[in-house]
């Protein structure tokens, strides 16, 4: 406040005193009437005889002494308030030192615990009534007086007064003897006794109106200087104890709650009983005691996280969730445990897959079945069981693993981003740690699009093809999975199997949203291909059907063609080796005749003749039923040779069939295996073994039957070893052609680039093939080798760790 | 002066303008070159013969290191062979117009290769182009490996055994330029970390220095990083 001129408020002297006062006299009087204040007599005093009076002293220059002699007076009231009302109620530290106390003990000490805050209670409002009268009177010398000397006002001194008299009285001990009480106070509240609050407010709100000066600075308020501090001392011990009771005591479940309550119970403790003030404090230290400090040991209980994300808890797991926010905005420890789980069920998924026996038996042993010898055929079977149907359980079970994690991320987690990121990081590590997951994904899609999708609605559709999707993103060698997805894919146009060409479109649409169109040109020229391929069949039975009956070029039936183009069909498939044979003439005839078709239509083209990927369909009689069948078009090479046979022969050896059809030997065992040993046998070999042998004979079984009219000869599946060494094989060309595109990469990037630090280029190569394959860094750095040697590339001088375009 | 004459070429190799080797020393150097040129030698050039007969004439001996720097100095093609425009640019950038000046100064050019940095390096990078053979684009390993001992056995000498011994039993191919180049800042960081703590693995090194760390720490029995370790 600033200084006022005097003149201005003061009052018109004329006709109120006399010039002169004595000041003994005139505080004689006043302070007999401040006394009476004290003694609750004011009801008898004038006050503005009494306010006359103080004003008559300042204003004749008094103020120092008045201020003073108030001072005093306020000072031997207190000490006689001290001596005489609070100091028989002073609790003795020997009864509130202890809190196990047992009965009459602890209703002692509760009882005088209380009368105590209640008297200083008493005490402390009389204080604050007589101040407030007394400050009244003294008006004038607070607003001149004080103001002008910047001294406290008598309100203000006799608050310090209190405190030094009452509070910090160093005889009684008084402010000590508040502080044990309340707390123990809070310490029964705590263990569950009922208090009374009222009492307590009020002192710590006395507490808080005190301050450690007249200066009355915010943070010097006593409740914070003398008070907060054993507060928060007690409870930070309290609840160390409760956490390591607690962690014996209870489940995890119980302990979060219990926990909860905890918090609960402060933050009310804080508006009724304590002071406002110390709610984020007080809420801090239950944070560290029972949950940064133990959270860990709660969540590696047995009934800790690991059983909560098993059996669904999802109240128990929120209110993990939001317990560990409190201390630990990354959510680290909940994270770390929660994505450890799921890549644990992850990998367990994976290596059930593995070892499906495993499976089997521990299935069998959880049913209380003893392992018999019918189990280990049982057993057998399975192990060898299509790759399908592990792709598909494996794909639904990760899905359904996902899905359950999903949920309780939805549910529990509060959608937290940063856990989403942890989860989606934990599947794709298990995902991509098996090493099928790229077959197993196509052949999942491959399945269903050949009969899964029978007879469903477009939006099931849907969702089985977002299935296939979901996975694929967490693939890191999409690469493979576009290899097998082209296998399969030519598999099911050319063998005709594929269920619906819409949803393949679908497919390869939802592929081309994910990573774009560089990934599935090649899957829509496959579509292309067999889109021309029909209409140059339809165009070519069109030419045919104008051929007179006797033209050599007219076929005696009917030929539908593939003409599929290299680059875009797999090399399984289309791979540029012909599987040349020698065809009977009919069918030489008509494979001449669509060639000359061909290339008078489109010249300068080469057609090469894949007939290990074709097939027939034959029309034979057996014991007088007319049959007919499809079989490979190798087959149909074979089985026309034993038309020709010459009268009184009806058998042909192996290296007769050899000569005859002239017929790769792989491929025509196969095809001997498919048509003699396999469950249609339209042939008998001799001797019978499963093995084709040089030495053998066949000959048409004439005893063979079929329910069926139609039916269709399959081809046996390649041997094992075969796999083996077709998958060295993949493997090599996959590693060839990543080879040329980290390399196509690094010349994009330093093409645009001209000079780039080795580590930036490692960054923007990865970047760039993320959508295909995680390249090994190894090998990025021995495709920059070799573009130096080749000198498309070089260091710059000095600078080994740059590198420079050479145009 | 030797002394001045070393200390100017290694200040401005080749640029040096002569002082007292003018017209009339190249003449002088131009007979000197004659006296090992042979009659069936290239024009403009000598070839082995002369070559071993020119590097006795100034006391260098066949198997030592002196004589890359002697090749460096005259920029010679490639091994056991000199041309006229290198020998006479070379001796002349050092003020040598007789073979008793270049005699003189050869203590000196022995003595710069692993004195001064610079012309070690100088000389290292020039090594591989001289001992490659002609057309083709990288070194033999037998041949790197003679050249690495020549130049490399003593600054390299904790790693060298080991080195070689990867080289022959487990790389078993032939030197590229870039490796070659790479092996001079190798060197210098082995000199300064003889532990190769700070070598990292995925950084701007040829796989072969990559390889044959993993092969020396792996049979050193020594820990990668720790923040290695961690990724």
């Amino acid at each position: 406040m600033q200084q006022r001129p005097r003149g201005r408020i003061r009052p018109p002297r004329r006709g109120l005193v006399t010039d002169q006062v004595d000041f003994d006299e005139v505080w004689e009087v006043l302070s007999q009437s401040l006394r009476e204040i004290h003694q609750k007599n004011a009801s008898t005093l004038s006050f503005e005889a009494l306010y006359r009076n103080a004003y008559k002293l300042v204003l004749k220059k008094h103020g120092d002494g008045l201020y003073k002699k108030v001072k005093e007076l306020v000072s031997e009231h207190l000490q006689y308030v001290a001596d005489r009302d609070v100091k028989p109620l002073v609790p003795s530290a020997v009864i509130t030192g202890s809190s196990n106390l047992f009965g009459s003990a602890a209703i002692e000490k509760r009882i005088g615990g209380s009368k105590f805050l209640e008297q200083l209670q008493a005490v402390w409002e009389d204080h604050q009534l007589c101040m407030s009268m007394i400050t009244d009177v003294l008006m004038y010398m607070n607003r001149i007086y004080c103001a002008d000397h910047k001294l406290p006002t008598t309100y203000a001194t006799g608050m310090g007064l209190f405190r030094e008299f009452i509070l910090l009285n160093n005889v009684y001990n008084i402010g000590t003897a508040l502080n044990r009480v309340i707390l123990d106070q809070i310490q029964m509240e705590r263990d569950g006794d009922v208090i009374s609050h009222g009492p307590i407010r009020s002192c710590i709100y006395m507490l808080e109106c005190l301050y450690e000066s007249e200066e009355e600075n915010e943070h010097e308020r006593i409740y914070l200087t003398r008070f907060e501090n054993d507060f928060l001392a007690a409870s930070s011990e309290f609840y160390k104890a409760e956490g390591q009771r607690l962690l014996h005591e209870c489940d995890a479940a119980t302990y979060l709650q219990k926990v909860d309550k905890r918090l609960r119970e402060e933050r009310d403790r804080c508006v009724d009983t304590i002071s406002s003030l110390s709610e984020s404090k007080i809420l801090a230290v239950v944070d560290q005691r029972l949950i940064k400090e133990n959270i860990r040991e709660v969540l590696e209980m047995d009934s800790g996280i690991k059983s909560m994300l098993d059996h669904d808890r999802f109240g128990d797991l929120r209110l993990l969730y939001k317990l560990i926010s409190r201390v630990d905005p990354d959510k680290s420890v909940l994270k770390e445990m929660a994505c450890n789980r799921l890549i644990e069920l992850g990998k367990e998924i994976n290596a059930n897959l593995k070892n499906p026996v495993a499976a089997i038996e521990k299935e069998q042993q959880e049913n209380g079945e003893p392992s018999t010898s019918g189990a280990a055929a049982v057993r057998e079977e399975k192990s060898a069981s299509n790759a399908t149907a592990l792709a598909i359980k494996w794909v639904n079970d990760v899905l359904m693993l996902k899905d359950r994690y999903d949920r309780i991320w939805e549910q529990s987690f509060g959608e937290d981003k940063s856990i989403q990121t942890a989860i989606t990081r934990a599947v794709t590590q298990f995902v991509n740690d098996l090493k099928e997951a790229p077959e197993y994904i196509s052949l999942f899609i491959d399945d269903n699009l050949r009969r899964g999708i029978k007879g469903r609605a477009e939006n099931e559709v849907d969702e089985v093809l977002d299935k296939a999707i979901t996975l694929f993103r967490y693939l890191t060698d999409k690469d493979l999975f576009e290899r097998h997805y082209k296998i399969h894919l030519s598999r099911r146009l050319l063998a005709n199997r594929s269920l619906s060409h819409d949803t393949e479109k679908q497919m390869i649409g939802k592929l081309k949203v994910e990573v774009g169109v560089a990934f599935t040109s090649k899957l829509e020229g496959m579509f292309k291909d067999m889109t021309l391929s029909e209409e140059l069949s339809t165009a070519f039975r069109r030419d045919q059907e104008g051929l007179g009956p006797d033209s050599p070029s007219k076929l005696k039936f009917d030929l539908s063609m593939n003409v599929l183009t290299t680059t875009f069909w797999p090399t399984k498939a289309v791979g540029s080796d012909s599987k040349p044979c020698i065809y009977p003439p009919e069918i030489e005839a008509a494979r001449t005749s669509f060639t000359s078709y061909y290339l008078t239509r489109f010249s300068g083209r080469k057609l090469i003749w894949k007939p290990n990927m074709g097939s027939a369909d034959i029309k034979a009689t057996f014991k007088g039923r007319k049959h007919e069948f499809n079989v490979p078009t190798f087959g149909m090479v074979i089985l026309l040779a034993f038309n020709d046979l010459p009268p009184g022969q009806d058998t042909l050896s192996y290296t007769d069939l050899k000569e005859i059809t002239a017929i790769p030997d792989e491929d025509l065992i196969r095809n001997l295996q498919s048509l003699a040993v396999s469950k249609t046998r339209l042939l008998t070999k001799m001797p019978m073994s499963k093995d084709v042998k040089p030495t053998d004979t066949f000959k048409i079984n004439d005893q063979f039957s079929s329910k069926t009219f139609r039916f269709r000869v399959g081809l046996v599946a390649i041997n094992k070893a075969e796999n083996e060494r077709e998958k060295k094989e993949t493997n090599e060309s996959v590693e060839k052609d990543r080879g040329y595109q980290i390399e196509a990469a690094i010349v994009r990037t330093m093409k645009q680039r001209k000079t780039l630090s080795h580590q930036e280029l490692l960054i923007e190569v990865v970047e760039q093939l993320k959508n295909r394959f995680a390249p090994d860094i190894s090998m990025v750095k021995k495709r920059i080798e070799s573009l130096i040697e080749r000198e498309y590339l070089e260091r710059v001088d000095g600078r080994r760790e740059t590198y420079k375009y050479l145009a | 002066n030797v002394e001045a004459a070393a200390d100017s070429y290694f200040n401005a190799p080749n640029t040096h303008p002569s002082s007292s080797a003018g017209p009339s020393g190249r003449g002088d150097l131009n007979k000197i070159f004659e006296q090992f040129r042979e009659p069936t030698d290239a024009p403009d050039t000598f070839g082995v013969n002369g070559s071993m007969r020119f590097l006795q004439s100034i006391d260098v001996g066949l198997e030592e290191s002196t004589v890359l720097v002697i090749a460096e100095l005259l920029n010679a093609p490639t091994m056991g062979e000199f041309s006229r425009q290198g020998f006479i640019t070379g001796w002349t950038s050092l003020g040598c117009d007789s073979l008793d000046k270049m005699r003189a100064i050869v203590p000196a050019l022995r003595h710069s290769l692993h004195a001064d940095e610079t012309t070690f390096k100088r000389v290292y990078m020039f090594t591989f182009a001289f001992a490659r053979t002609q057309g083709q684009k990288s070194l033999p390993l037998e041949v790197a490996i003679e050249y690495w001992k020549l130049l490399l056995g003593k600054r390299f000498e904790a790693l060298f055994p080991t080195w070689i011994e990867f080289l022959e039993n487990e790389y078993k191919r032939t030197i590229s330029k870039d490796t070659w180049n790479c092996m001079y800042d190798f060197v210098q960081l082995a000199q300064k970390d003889p532990d190769l703590a700070t070598y990292d693995v995925d950084g701007a090194w040829p796989s072969i220095l990559d390889d044959f760390v993993r092969y020396w720490r792996e049979k050193t029995g020594r820990e990668v990083r720790s923040e290695e370790a961690e990724e």
